[in-house]
């Protein structure tokens, strides 16, 4: 087995230089803070005696964006939908993945395991969202194993942390680097001091499910502000799941009975003093499979999996007296997935002989990263940065107990870093210049250089057009380069990363009667995608950057805030992907998506109704068929202090009942997979 | 499967304990490291509603309202805030025992339409930005509005906070201004960061 020599940990020489060069950067900085640090006050003064020029002057306890930087959602050099905690709560979000596929333009599909997304028309299910980038509070959270991004109950954060999830559409390895490909979506927790005190929530519903919370957030007098939470959620799932392709009298009929269900449970701290923010989280969930997927034994109930994910962060950031701002984080990622396959071993004519066999994956990186905003002339704006991050072990193996036999075992270790630079230049009065690149290089394939160029064009306050251009890549990871599965398939450590080209027009306007307006159209081309392909030679499948994707699409939407609460929104999105290679349309991609979003307040402000609509039109299986476009309704009745510091919601999902099918994988003998039908969820939260 | 390959059980990487280590000490180390820096950040510092709230106050002085917006000489000065909260407290303690032009300033919660157009400064908190057409009206004589948001610029606010690094500035939209009756100071103007008018 190959395993890469340890060397020694943050030198190893490509990165050496960058680090050395930020060191010296950072240096240079305090220097230049040194001999313009205006004299300490010995006392604050009454804000209401300042003039107002000293207004101008004064300096604020500054509030920093968890996003690369601060911008205006019509200055970012992209399509951005924000989605705030009101939503989550007056629409009953029950996770990450509720909250993206409220979004313009954004479906997922779920397997019964992880929820994959699809953003643009690019959905492949079983590839783990490895094409957006997941941030919690800046933090990557896609893993070093499979650069996944899990956004279901799989994810790491409990919804009701979340403040607002940053959607950024589009290319950004420009300035985030890997797997930055159709989007980057950035989640920002709520504050110690928004959360001031204790949250005890408790939710229950169909399936049996249940959830507990409990959550303590508190700014102290001295400015220390600390946060912690823990969350334990259940579910059976569904009881009885049928599926046509194994209705055989030897397997049980095609009904997998009571293997649909899931344990999760989240922790997640964080420590703000002054201009440091340490976090922590970490969550563990564990599913059952009733699919059967990879060829296991159907109804055994033993098919599972388990995914854990822990992280550290610590940050730094620091506004000197130029106005420039600093930011340093050091950070740690761990990510573990055990899985349990039960096959049968057994000849045609045999009894069965069913083996479990075990899948246990490790990844675990850390890294650092620098990066410096200067504000020039009070016009123009300069980031640049660096990151390296070093991938301490990359463990994928596969084994049977009794005796503990391995048929595959690969240990090793990996690196990458980038440099990066983003420069906007205000032109005119009316024009924005937005231009960055980013240059990273990963030990498994070599360097790979990304630009992005926008030009935002303003003419008044209420319009704005965009017009951008952008380059982004996903790096092969380590189950595409190394993983072997014994007369099934062989590692290519040779693997290139896939690139996107991507060219967008937007149109951004505020209406009259407090309305917003956006349109945009884009186009796409996906090169040297990676797919799984069959080798003649050695009859084994083998993973090659031979994929090309096309792709364009048109979208519109109009949303409203009104008093008390009322939010009126709707959306379409026309999408068109084609597999270039095989000249068809591209599997898991709907022609048309349709959402209406609807929050109405009831006796005043006491209660809201939100109202949540989805269309989705049919999409194309592996095996050529279509399932048929659905259209699900979500409603929930939100009350808030009905007594003192409790807040209550009910919520049915999937109103009318609709039957409706997500395509299925190559792993699943399954061409669709029907999901749930109506059900509910009660959910209280006692504040003090 | 006939025959699976033997290998020994996976061992942890003998050097991995000393690495995890030394990143963990380099991570606890960081903050003692970061303790000189620590000596840039004594100086004052206020918080953001404090300064927005002593902007509104110094913002009375440098406008001029039409003189039917005022019963009598005496009249106090209505500064209305779209929605309680610490930027209310702040401005509260502000104006107690402040006057501009002779006239005593009165702060308060906005309750109805009424109020909207009655007041003579408009505070519209992010969120709020609908109040900005209800403000407009028909007849020309309005508040003066300031607000804190692209929303509020983008329908017609008068005056916007805009945080710039570590302070907080100002946009004027001396058209929005000119259409409600008002007419803003020079000095004013040229304090904003932005001043807006159509030609």
């Amino acid at each position: 087995m190959n395993t890469t020599t340890a060397g020694c940990f943050l030198f190893v020489s490509p990165s050496r230089a960058i680090f050395v060069l930020l060191f010296f950067a950072l240096v240079s900085f305090t220097r230049a803070g040194a001999q313009s640090a205006p004299v300490p006050a010995t006392s604050s003064r009454d804000p209401g005696d300042l003039t107002i020029d000293e207004l101008a002057e004064a300096r604020v306890e500054k509030v920093y964006s968890a996003s690369k930087y601060e911008q205006k959602v019509t200055q970012a050099p992209a399509s951005v939908t924000i989605v705030s905690r009101n939503d989550i709560e007056k629409f009953g979000y029950r996770n990450l993945a509720d909250v993206l596929r409220g979004a313009r333009g954004i479906y997922t599909t779920y397997e019964r395991n992880y929820t994959n997304l699809g953003i643009r028309g690019f959905n492949r299910p079983g590839d783990f969202n490895t094409r957006v980038l997941l941030l919690v509070d800046g933090h990557r959270m896609n893993d070093s194993l499979y650069d996944s991004a899990l956004v279901g109950t799989e994810a790491i954060l409990d919804v009701d942390l979340i403040d607002r999830v940053e959607i950024i559409r589009g290319p950004s390895s420009s300035i985030y680097g890997n797997s930055a490909f159709f989007g980057a979506f950035n989640v920002v927790t709520r504050s110690a001091a928004e959360i001031d005190g204790v949250e005890i929530s408790a939710e229950g519903g169909s399936f049996e499910t249940f959830k507990g919370r409990i959550t303590f957030g508190r700014k102290f007098k001295n400015g220390l502000e600390l946060v912690l939470s823990g969350t334990r959620f259940d579910t059976k799932g569904q009881e009885r799941l049928y599926f046509p392709e194994f209705d055989t009298p030897a397997s049980n009929h095609g009904v997998a009975e009571n293997s649909d269900a899931e344990q999760a449970g989240q922790l997640f701290g964080s420590l703000r003093y002054r201009e440091f923010t340490f976090s922590i989280a970490h969550s563990r969930r564990e599913k059952q499979v009733p699919t059967a997927s990879y060829g296991t034994v159907f109804n055994d109930g033993r098919e599972r999996t388990t995914d854990r994910r822990t992280y550290a962060d610590l940050k730094y950031q620091h506004t000197f007296a130029s106005g420039a701002e600093l930011l340093g984080r050091l950070y740690y990622d761990h990510y573990g997935y055990r899985a349990n396959y039960p096959y049968d071993f057994a000849g045609p004519a045999g009894p069965p002989f069913i083996v479990l066999t075990h899948d246990d994956h490790s990844g675990e990186g850390a890294g650092g990263e620098m990066q410096v905003t200067h504000l020039l002339g009070g016009r123009h704006t300069l980031v640049w940065g660096g990151e390296y991050r070093r991938d301490l072990r990359l463990f994928q193996s596969s084994f049977t107990e009794d005796p503990r036999t391995y048929s595959f075992l690969d240990d090793r270790q990996g690196w990458s870093s980038g440099l990066y630079a983003q420069g906007e230049l205000l032109l005119r009065d009316h024009f924005r210049f937005n231009g960055g690149l980013r240059y990273d290089r990963h030990n498994s394939f070599g360097g790979t250089l990304n630009p992005r160029l926008g030009l935002i064009y303003s003419p008044q306050p209420d319009t704005t057009f965009k017009l951008l251009y952008g380059r982004a890549y996903r790096a092969p990871n380590a189950y595409e380069l190394y993983l072997e599965s014994p007369y099934f398939s062989k590692a290519n450590p040779g693997l290139s990363p896939e690139v996107i080209y991507t060219y967008e027009v937007v149109y951004e306007r505020y209406l009259p009667k407090n309305l917003r307006l956006s349109v945009s159209g884009y186009h796409f081309e996906v090169k040297d995608l990676l797919s799984q392909e069959f080798d003649p030679a050695d009859g084994l499948f083998v993973f090659q950057n031979i994929g090309k994707v096309t792709g364009q699409g048109a979208e519109i939407e109009l949303e409203g805030e009104y008093d008390r609460g009322k939010i009126v929104r709707v959306s379409y999105a026309l999408q068109r992907a084609e597999d270039r290679r095989m000249g068809q349309e591209l599997n898991n991609s709907p022609r048309h998506l349709a959402k209406a979003n609807l929050v109405l307040p009831l006796r005043g402000e006491d209660f809201h109704a939100g109202f949540e609509l989805q269309y989705t039109s049919s999409l194309k299986t592996i095996a050529g068929r279509r399932t048929s476009s659905f259209l699900i309704a979500n409603a929930t009745l939100f009350g808030r202090n009905l007594t003192k510091g409790l807040d209550a919601s009910v919520s049915i999902y999937n109103l009318f009942d609709q039957d409706y099918s997500y395509p299925g994988s190559t792993g699943t003998r399954q061409d669709a997979i029907p999901q749930d039908g109506r059900s509910f969820r009660i959910k209280l939260t006692y504040g003090f | 499967m006939d025959s699976e390959r033997r290998s020994p059980a996976a061992t942890r990487r003998p050097g991995l304990f000393r690495l995890r280590a030394k990143l963990l000490c380099f991570m606890l180390c960081l903050p003692a490291c970061g303790a000189p820096l620590l000596l840039f950040a004594a100086e004052v510092r206020y918080e953001p509603v404090q300064i927005k709230a002593a902007y509104l106050y110094n913002f009375t002085k440098f406008v001029d309202w039409p003189t039917d917006r005022f019963a009598s000489a005496e009249s106090a000065l209505v500064i209305g805030v779209s929605r309680d909260g610490p930027l209310h407290q702040q401005l509260q303690k502000v104006v107690r025992d402040r006057t501009v032009n002779n006239r005593s300033i009165v702060v308060k919660i906005i309750d109805s339409d009424e109020d909207v157009r009655s007041v003579h400064l408009l505070f519209v908190a992010s969120g709020d930005e609908f109040l900005v057409d209800q403000a407009a009206g028909t007849h020309t004589a309005g508040p003066l509005t300031v607000g804190e948001s692209e929303r509020f610029t983008a329908l017609g606010g008068c005056i916007t906070f805009v945080a710039r690094s570590d302070k907080i500035q100002f946009e004027i939209n001396q058209t929005a201004a000119e259409q409600a009756g008002l007419k803003l100071n020079a000095r004013l103007l040229s304090l904003a960061v932005v001043v807006r008018k159509k030609p």
